[in-house]
């Protein structure tokens, strides 16, 4: 892990955990916490979340022991049972989710044997310990799954054929979150699978209860939730496959082909459909392409990413759309095996070789840019990266006005869109991409 | 208690001004028992997140144009700096300025850190900060974890003093050291007043101007130039060499008394700069006393007396229109303490009835020693209102709100707004601590609350789709049922 991180691009384990469930249909974080935690959550969010921020009970309304110096001394065990007790009488939900921050779990606050209090008589209740200094958010949202499998789901359930479980996007910090799940759920419906997505508005808790019963665990990340998909088997057997974030025809064609081979669909079905929506993506896209042509709508693109988007992202401009993508930045902080496996996933149809570098700190990326792009000194032939296009977040859009280029916030934190259900996964969400970025070039005519 | 800049560290509020975040009575109760230190904190059987004083510290001081930041704590204590980036992002964009990250560095302290320390992160962190952003003075900012571990911060900033030719300045700001996050502008401040602040060569006529994000900053230059006076926006947006000569400045002046005090009266008292005490700018008779508080400090008073003169009479008749079109209208207010007492007035000279005034802390005196001065003049009136004290615990506000019903919930601080929405009750967020500044300010801030009066189609069709999270038990019970008595 870096030594430090420049203006970290995700919270705490604690605040992805409390961002999840949040997301999660009934459910109520409660958190044993320092009194800032999840207002400074809230605030990132507030900065970085496409404008969403909170939910059912989220944000500033999340119960929360808000421990002090007197806790810290004498231990917060009695608070905490004080604050869960209350919670029930004053917060309805189905299921109340306890989750540690730094303070309690340095202090060693025994807090499994007060939720086990509380589920012994009949309460709806279940923790995870998160606290920040455990990893990011994305770490988070795998601690909270992790506790949903083992301690939520129903276990010992007889297998259904044709459901499956998905999951690796994680709410808010991917603010294309409910779309990108909803883009994949729909999909594989019409593939006549029976599909469980836990956070979207189709999902409810006695159905994630039964999420056992599935015959496969598809996670679209490398990363995020891949431990949970294990752990889901080891307690429930379900396999799992993992595969990147499918955004645009190509991908979408990979995912459905792999989905449908591990749930053991004809493939003959997987291919008739697949080409009936690449028709359509390629029908619709039609009439934009004289403007395309016409005004040289081709670009030059630095990719800075979390580990979903950066692979996904990079592999429909290099082998759907036709740009040059140059540059790809990880910006999560990864170990070397993580590095090396990430660094495979370039294997373009297209054949392009962007140069991937592993970074957390955004005002490094323009240093990555000058060493692997010739400076302008005045020679008479120069290839320069024009038009260029930025493709991260919001924090990139000082390297995007300083190299003259063209910038889309993708990638968390989003400051500067409004996000509600719009996704970039699937077919659809492949046009809707290209709405995005077209829109970012023309966008002062 | 003198503010004593031979410390590391300022004192909690709780601490220097017996600061509360738990209570429910009326203003003059209030104001009469905090006059005779008579006044007990009462805390909560339950209670909801709130902020934190690394908060504050941080956002407030990453927004100094050439200072960076160095947090000592786990990544999710520096995430906030996405929010404080967007906030920085609007300030240059109003001021012209470069599109610009904040700096901002944190040492990701990981669980291995919390058995065997970061010093050397730390130190590594200080370094590339230097290195990376060439700032004219490094900020590093404590957090729980730090604290709790016992980590020698100090210690680390001595040795590198040695080696790094910028002021190193800590800024001890961990959360759980107190409920009212305010105690992190004192953290910042002090750390200011500590290690920036340079004894001053000359005298000037500059004002210092405490604020957050400054939008009114031309507004300000320009009647501050009535009077040969020029403002210093003081933090954000200013640069530490401005920071470093405000010892010279020929008065203190603050938008926000719960911002300024600290700052204000440490100038005062170590450098003899006057702090001007008085109500904040907000409405008449804010902007009154505000002026005349700034002339009697700088020997203005009669270019102050012309202006208020002309300004009042300008703003007269349109006021009158403005006040008709308010007038019967109920409003809840839920601020800090400063903001809220002063907006109750400010409603009211809008034509406004007030029905509750909750503020998120309430600091029984200031730094100067006395009860803040619109509390006082808030428990001065006829009418006694009904006050309460809670550190944004959204449970009571919209027990409370769903008891009142009022057509307009005011509030400042993101997060609470949204919920009366939820409940179809217009709301009205001053983010910016500018509405209402002034006589101008306050026929703007006026339309302000006719637009949002105006329409309620989507408050409307939001509340009759969305379920609350609060049980209809609690919604029945009395709104400060969880407050516990006051321990002696």
């Amino acid at each position: 892990m870096p030594n430090f991180i420049e203006r970290p691009r995700y919270f705490c384990a604690l605040g992805g955990a409390m961002e999840t469930i949040t997301a999660l249909p009934g459910a109520i974080p409660v958190l044993h916490a320092a009194p800032g935690c999840a207002g400074n959550i809230t605030w990132t969010q507030n900065g970085g979340s496409g404008l969403q921020v909170g939910g059912y009970c989220g944000a500033l309304h999340v119960p929360c022991s808000n421990v002090q110096e007197k806790e810290v001394v004498f231990g917060g065990v009695d608070r905490l049972r004080e604050e869960i007790r209350h919670t029930l009488d004053i917060i309805a939900g189905e299921l109340y989710f306890v989750i540690t921050g730094c303070v309690t779990e340095i202090i060693g606050d025994d807090v499994r044997a007060v939720i086990n209090q509380f589920r012994e008589e009949g309460v709806p209740i279940i923790h995870a310990e998160t606290g920040g200094f455990k990893g990011n958010s994305y770490y988070g949202y795998e601690l909270v799954l992790q506790s949903l499998f083992k301690n939520y789901l129903t276990k010992g359930l007889e297998k259904k054929k044709n459901k499956v479980n998905l999951w690796g996007i994680v709410p808010f910090m991917d603010v294309f979150w409910r779309g990108n799940l909803e883009g994949l759920r729909l999909l594989l419906e019409k593939l006549g699978f029976e599909v469980n997505t836990f956070f979207t508005q189709d999902d409810t808790l006695p159905e994630i209860q039964k999420a056992g019963s599935a015959a496969l665990n598809i996670v679209v990340s490398d990363l995020y939730g891949v431990e949970a998909a294990e752990l889901f088997k080891e307690i429930h057997g379900t396999p799992f496959i993992v595969t990147p974030l499918p955004v645009g025809p190509s991908a979408t064609h990979e995912f459905l082909r792999q989905a449908g081979e591990a749930a053991g669909i004809d493939p003959a079905t997987v291919e008739k459909f697949v080409t009936q929506e690449k028709q359509r993506y390629y029908k619709y896209l039609e009439p934009l392409l004289e403007g395309y042509n016409d005004l040289d709508l081709q670009r030059h693109v630095i990719v800075i990413g979390d580990a979903n988007y950066a692979v996904s992202l990079t592999k429909f401009l290099a082998d759907d759309l036709g740009w040059l993508p140059e540059l790809v930045v990880f910006s999560d902080p990864l170990n070397e095996t993580q590095q090396q496996l990430f660094s495979q996933r370039f294997d373009l149809e297209s054949g392009l070789q962007p140069v991937v570098v592993f970074e957390t700190d955004t005002s490094e990326v323009i240093r990555h840019f000058k060493q692997n792009w010739p400076e302008f000194h005045g020679q008479k032939y120069y290839n320069a990266f024009a038009p260029g296009f930025v493709l991260g977040s919001s924090l990139d859009r000082e390297l995007a006005l300083s190299l003259g280029a063209a910038h889309l916030s993708v990638s968390f934190p989003v400051a500067n869109r409004a996000i509600i259900d719009r996704g970039y996964t699937g077919f659809r969400g492949g046009l809707r991409l290209i709405e995005d970025l077209l829109g970012s070039c023309i966008a002062a005519r | 208690m003198p503010i004593n800049i031979q410390n590391l560290e300022s004192p909690t509020r709780e601490n220097r001004l017996g600061a509360i975040t738990g209570y429910q009575g009326t203003i003059k109760d209030l104001v009469s028992k905090a006059s005779g230190c008579a006044l007990k904190n009462r805390e909560r059987l339950f209670s909801q997140t709130s902020a934190c004083s690394s908060g504050c510290a941080q956002g407030h001081l990453s927004g100094i144009r050439d200072a960076a930041i160095v947090s000592h704590a786990p990544i999710g204590c520096a995430a906030d700096s996405i929010g404080s980036n967007v906030q920085n992002k609007w300030g240059n964009k109003v001021r012209n300025w470069e599109n610009q990250n904040v700096k901002f560095i944190c040492t990701n302290m990981t669980e291995e850190d919390t058995v065997f320390g970061a010093a050397n992160k730390l130190r590594e962190a200080i370094r590339e900060a230097y290195r990376r952003y060439r700032p004219k003075a490094i900020f590093v900012t404590t957090s729980c974890t730090s604290a709790v571990i016992g980590e020698d911060i100090n210690g680390v900033i001595d040795e590198l003093r040695q080696e790094i030719p910028v002021p190193l300045a800590p800024v001890f700001c961990e959360g759980f050291r107190s409920k009212v996050w305010a105690s992190g502008f004192d953290a910042a401040y002090h750390a200011i007043l500590t290690w920036i602040v340079k004894p001053p060569e000359k005298k000037t006529n500059n004002v210092n101007m405490i604020n957050f994000r400054g939008s009114a900053k031309d507004a300000i230059t320009n009647i501050f130039a009535r009077f040969d006076l020029k403002p210093v926006f003081i933090a954000p947006f200013s640069t530490i060499e401005e920071l470093s000569r405000i010892s010279e400045s020929a008065a203190t002046i603050s938008i926000c008394g719960t911002l300024g005090g600290y700052l204000g009266n440490g100038l005062e008292e170590h450098y003899g700069v006057p702090y001007v005490k008085s109500l904040q700018p907000h409405g008449i008779a804010g902007m009154d006393s505000w002026l005349r508080g700034l002339g009697k400090a700088t020997g203005r008073e009669e270019k102050v007396e012309e202006f208020i003169v002309e300004e009042k009479k300008r703003i007269a008749p349109e006021l009158e229109e403005i006040r008709a079109q308010l007038h019967g209208k109920t409003a809840v207010v839920g601020m800090g303490p400063s903001f809220g007492h002063n907006y109750v007035r400010v409603l009211e000279e809008l034509g406004l009835e007030v029905l509750w005034g909750a503020t998120w802390h309430f600091d029984q005196q200031y730094d100067h020693g006395t009860c803040p001065e619109s509390s006082l003049k808030l428990s001065s009136a006829e009418k006694d209102l009904p006050v309460s004290v809670c550190d944004q615990q959204n449970f009571e506000i919209l027990n409370l709100l769903h008891k009142l019903k009022p057509d307009l919930y005011v509030s400042r601080h993101g997060g609470t707004s949204v919920w009366s929405t939820k409940m179809g009750i217009a709301a009205a967020m001053v983010a910016d601590e500018y509405s209402a500044f002034g006589y101008q300010g306050l026929l703007d801030f006026g339309y302000r609350l006719i637009d949002t009066l105006a329409n309620r189609s989507l408050a409307k069709n939001l509340a009759a789709r969305i379920e609350l999270p609060y049980s209809d038990w609690w919604l029945q019970q009395e709104t400060f049922s969880l407050l516990e008595e006051a321990v002696i």
